[in-house]
């Protein structure tokens, strides 16, 4: 299956990425989309994304509402370390599996930085998969109205909103213009704080390829006369999230435009933007959002107009966006643990050290497939390897701890995280990262949240000399570790 | 308007059993007016509750039916309830006949409010439609929030009272006329700018939100958020925001319109801190009513139900909102050929209104009406 549509990617990916840099304003886009090398779009098998989030674990559930949502999205990491988001379908999503492919296809195709990108899917008897790139940043619902430390800066909402208008742009200029329930939650930061259009609302069912449900607060209303959304109605939405960026509240669109049309701004404006913006910058938006919101949908502008008033009203553009939004690095780091700071040093004795001590009590609650086998020769003799290999991993002799620890995986009868990493820091002593990094990747498949299986990814990455992936695990390892600790009695 | 309220009270010895009792009080006596003797037959009791009760009787001199509330009087205070009923004048809000004191055996002083009778309530209509299985037909719920609106838009704007407790049980519908009538003011209170209110008012259902977050610089949009209410339940048949209790209450408006953002609660009440909620979308307002809801309807309570109370619109705004255009239409009728009760009348309340609201509350055939009157007072 992955090979009938590698067959035709790369070449035209490549020239799509050449056409999209040709109608870009920015020149900031045609840098960076020129040296990025996204993945091609593939297809997955059920078990390599069961691999990636552990099992579906709860634990990875990244959506709102938990397991009980209609669509789940967890968060993963495939073998060769990229992070992944996971949307899996409810069963009667689409009845028809051609279709499905023919959709994530066809989106797999878009290739942008102002997107979260679709990396590719999986279609296997019932289940329905999007994999898409992971962005660790949370969304803009939660920065601009559920906000913990600081509330998003005037710069950082202009931002967003060229940024989004880019990322429509783009979509329209491929094909795609029809992004479906286009709101606050579709928008997600990534690891440096840059705003991406998820890719999920490019993706919609629909009978007829013409009317859809929609789950919009607020409707563009020739949704409600015809039921169907249109290139057109994506721009109302697109208005909706400028009154979102202005107010920080949820203003019903039909009554924002009579407080606009009553000069009222003041009553629109969010109490946190007070003093950082002058009021043209204010009407400018304004204007531009009672333009998306007209009532008759050919009144409204394009993507491409979009881009060109949202870009002259950019400000502090030198400055990143994690500066901006509050947001911590992952090249920069609070505070580590003991253990974090080891891994972080390559302290292969200190990680020794630690790993004897706890012993096997975080193998507690794992489930172990035991069955009656257990009482039988061959288990008594896996039992013993693994014994065997506890008291070589001791006294480190490595090698022997490494051969004793195979028989005992490899008979297969009993699964166990810390075996693994205890192989795995084994690997790592004797110089074999790559070794060590599979190890510490089924520890983790086994143990989703299990911080030390992040720590020793940490460790083989910088051994294999992959740094910004090292840096990632590391603090996937620390937020572990904390989390744990913040519950006493973890399981 | 205010004059013709004036009337002596006369305390009254009644009896402590209600039904079948003649009271009888007289009024005038004042400015060389006669003095006149007014008895009313106490016949059944058609509301009680924490203020007294209400029942409904005939004035045996003249036949009119009245419904009196008799409440508790505090010797110390003047009773608010009769102060703002005294001045309110308006055909969507009940109008105090007469009032007069009595006392019972046990000594306690009782003030009693006459008031124009309306035999049925709006609680009582949604019932009727809910026992049959139906939903009130579209054009009732325009003709009734309507005059809803109209009531608010007077109480808000020239006595400026906000009522504080707006229910399908204290709306009032006349059945054959279809005259709505904002009733018991017992809430009531004219709110100034500045000053706390006790946030413990309202009930549970039609709550507005900053009162569950015990705002107590509350103003008048806490009766659009009720107003609003209403009109999502004379479209569904069932209340809205069923809460078992006040916690349940913010949940169930929670699932509608989404976890009130930081900056909405900042305007609902600028002193809560406490930010720890679920975080939920909102749901989308037009899979909240059946499909063929018209647009207008979901537009307009998607404007009264709004978190920041500045945001909700004004009662006299709402009267204005396309979803009422159908009772403007020239020919515009009830669905058995009667005329509608009179919805164009407006006085006062228009004072503080822009010429624009103004000219889309007057349907233009009202318009060339007055006009005419004009012409024709003019000319004779």
């Amino acid at each position: 299956m992955g090979i009938q549509c590698s067959r035709f990617l790369p070449c035209c990916v490549d020239s799509q990425v050449k056409a999209s840099v040709i109608e870009t304003p920015d020149a900031e886009i045609e840098d960076s989309s020129e040296t990025s090398n996204w993945p091609t779009f593939r297809e997955f098998t059920l078990e390599q994304l069961k691999n990636a989030t552990s099992g579906f674990a709860v634990e990875n559930i990244v959506s709102e509402h938990g397991e009980k949502a209609p669509n789940v999205v967890y968060k993963g990491k495939l073998e060769n370390q990229i992070r992944i988001a996971v949307k899996r379908f409810n069963r009667n999503a689409w009845p028809d599996a051609r279709q499905f492919l023919e959709e994530a296809r066809s989106v797999g195709q878009l290739r942008n930085e102002r997107l979260a990108n679709l990396l590719g899917c999986c279609c296997e008897g019932e289940e329905r998969l999007l994999v898409v790139e992971y962005m660790p940043n949370e969304t803009l619902a939660k920065h601009l109205f559920h906000w913990e430390t600081q509330p998003m800066k005037w710069a950082m909402r202009l931002r967003v909103v060229l940024h989004l208008a880019q990322a429509l742009e783009y979509c329209t200029s491929k094909g795609r213009a029809l992004y479906h329930d286009l709101n606050a939650y579709r928008v997600l930061f990534d690891e440096d704080g840059n705003p991406r259009l998820s890719s999920f609302g490019l993706m919609k069912n629909s009978r007829d390829g013409k009317s859809y449900s929609t789950n919009l607060a607020f409707t563009p209303p020739e949704y409600l006369r015809t039921g169907r959304v249109t290139p057109e109605s994506v721009i109302y939405s697109f208005g909706t999230l400028l009154l979102d960026l202005l107010s920080g509240k949820h203003i019903p669109p039909s009554h924002a435009l009579d407080v606009i049309r009553g000069r009222n701004l003041q009553m629109l404006t969010d109490s946190c933007l007070e003093g950082q913006f002058s009021d043209d910058d204010g009407t400018e938006l304004v204007r531009l959002a009672s333009r998306c919101l007209q009532y008759e949908p050919r009144e409204r502008p394009n993507p491409k107009s979009l881009v060109a008033a949202l870009a002259p009203l950019q400000k502090e553009t030198e400055v990143p966006s994690h500066v901006l939004m509050g947001i911590q690095h992952s090249t920069t780091f609070a505070s580590l643990s003991p253990l974090g700071e080891a891994c972080a040093r390559k302290d292969l004795t200190a990680i020794h050290e630690v790993l004897d001590n706890i012993g096997y009590k975080d193998d507690e609650g794992v489930a172990n497939e035991l069955s009656f086998q257990m009482w039988t020769d061959q288990m008594q003799e896996t039992l013993n390897c693994k014994k065997k290999g506890d008291a070589a991993f001791r006294q480190k002799d490595f090698r022997l701890a490494i051969e004793c620890y195979s028989q005992f995986i490899d008979a297969g009868t009993m699964v166990s995280p810390t075996v693994y990493a205890r192989r795995s820091l084994s690997y790592l002593i004797s110089d074999m990262p790559q070794e060590a990094l599979n190890d510490a990747m089924q520890a983790q498949v086994v143990s989703p949240v299990w911080h030390i299986a992040s720590y020793l990814q940490s460790v083989s990455l910088t051994g294999l000399g992959m740094e910004n992936e090292a840096q990632t695990a590391l603090k996937e390892g620390t937020v572990l570790e904390s989390k744990r600790n913040a519950t006493p009695k973890h399981k | 308007m205010a004059e013709d309220k004036e009337m002596s009270t006369s305390v009254i010895n009644g009896n402590d059993s209600l039904t079948g009792h003649i009271i009888s009080t007289t009024i005038g006596g004042k400015n060389g007016e006669p003095k006149q003797t007014i008895s009313y037959m106490a016949e059944r009791v058609v509301g009680t509750g924490s203020f007294g009760i209400v029942f409904q009787a005939k004035c045996l001199e003249t036949g009119e039916a009245v419904a009196i509330k008799k409440v508790l009087q505090d010797r110390r205070y003047k009773n608010r309830e009769l102060q703002l009923m005294r001045v309110m004048d308006h055909p969507n809000v009940i109008a105090l006949k007469h009032c007069f004191f009595s006392t019972t055996s046990t000594d306690e002083l009782f003030l009693n409010l006459v008031m124009e009778y309306v035999p049925e309530s709006m609680y009582r209509v949604l019932k009727h439609y809910s026992n049959a299985n139906q939903r009130m037909p579209i054009i009732y719920v325009k003709l009734y929030m309507y005059q809803i609106f109209r009531g608010l838009a007077y109480i808000h704007t020239v006595p400026k009272v906000c009522h504080r407790d707006l229910k399908p049980q204290n709306i009032l519908v006349d059945p054959l006329t279809h005259q709505v009538k904002l009733c018991d003011f017992g809430s009531a209170k004219i709110l100034v700018k500045g000053e706390a209110n006790i946030s413990y008012i309202c009930s549970r259902f039609y709550r507005a939100p900053e009162l569950i977050f015990g705002a107590t610089e509350y103003t008048s949009s806490i009766d659009i958020w009720s107003a609003g209410c209403v009109l999502a339940e004379l479209l569904l048949g069932l209340p809205l925001f069923p809460g078992e209790n006040a916690v349940d209450q913010l949940v169930h408006i929670i699932k509608v319109l989404g976890t009130p953002t930081r900056e909405e609660v900042r305007c609902m009440n600028p002193n809560y801190n406490d930010f720890r909620f679920p975080q939920i979308k909102a749901h989308p307002w037009h899979k909240i009513f059946h499909k063929k809801m018209p647009p207008e309807a979901i537009d307009l309570a998607s404007r009264l139900l709004q978190y920041s109370p500045s945001l909700r619109c004004t009662a006299l705004e709402a009267c204005a909102h396309p979803f009422f255009d159908e009772l403007r239409e020239p020919n515009a009728r009830l669905p058995n050929g009667r005329p509608f009760p009179p919805l164009f009348n407006f006085k006062q309340e228009l004072s503080g209104a822009s010429p624009e609201l103004v000219n889309k509350l007057i349907p233009d055939h009202v318009k060339r009406q007055i006009g005419l009157q004009f012409v024709h007072l003019g000319g004779s």
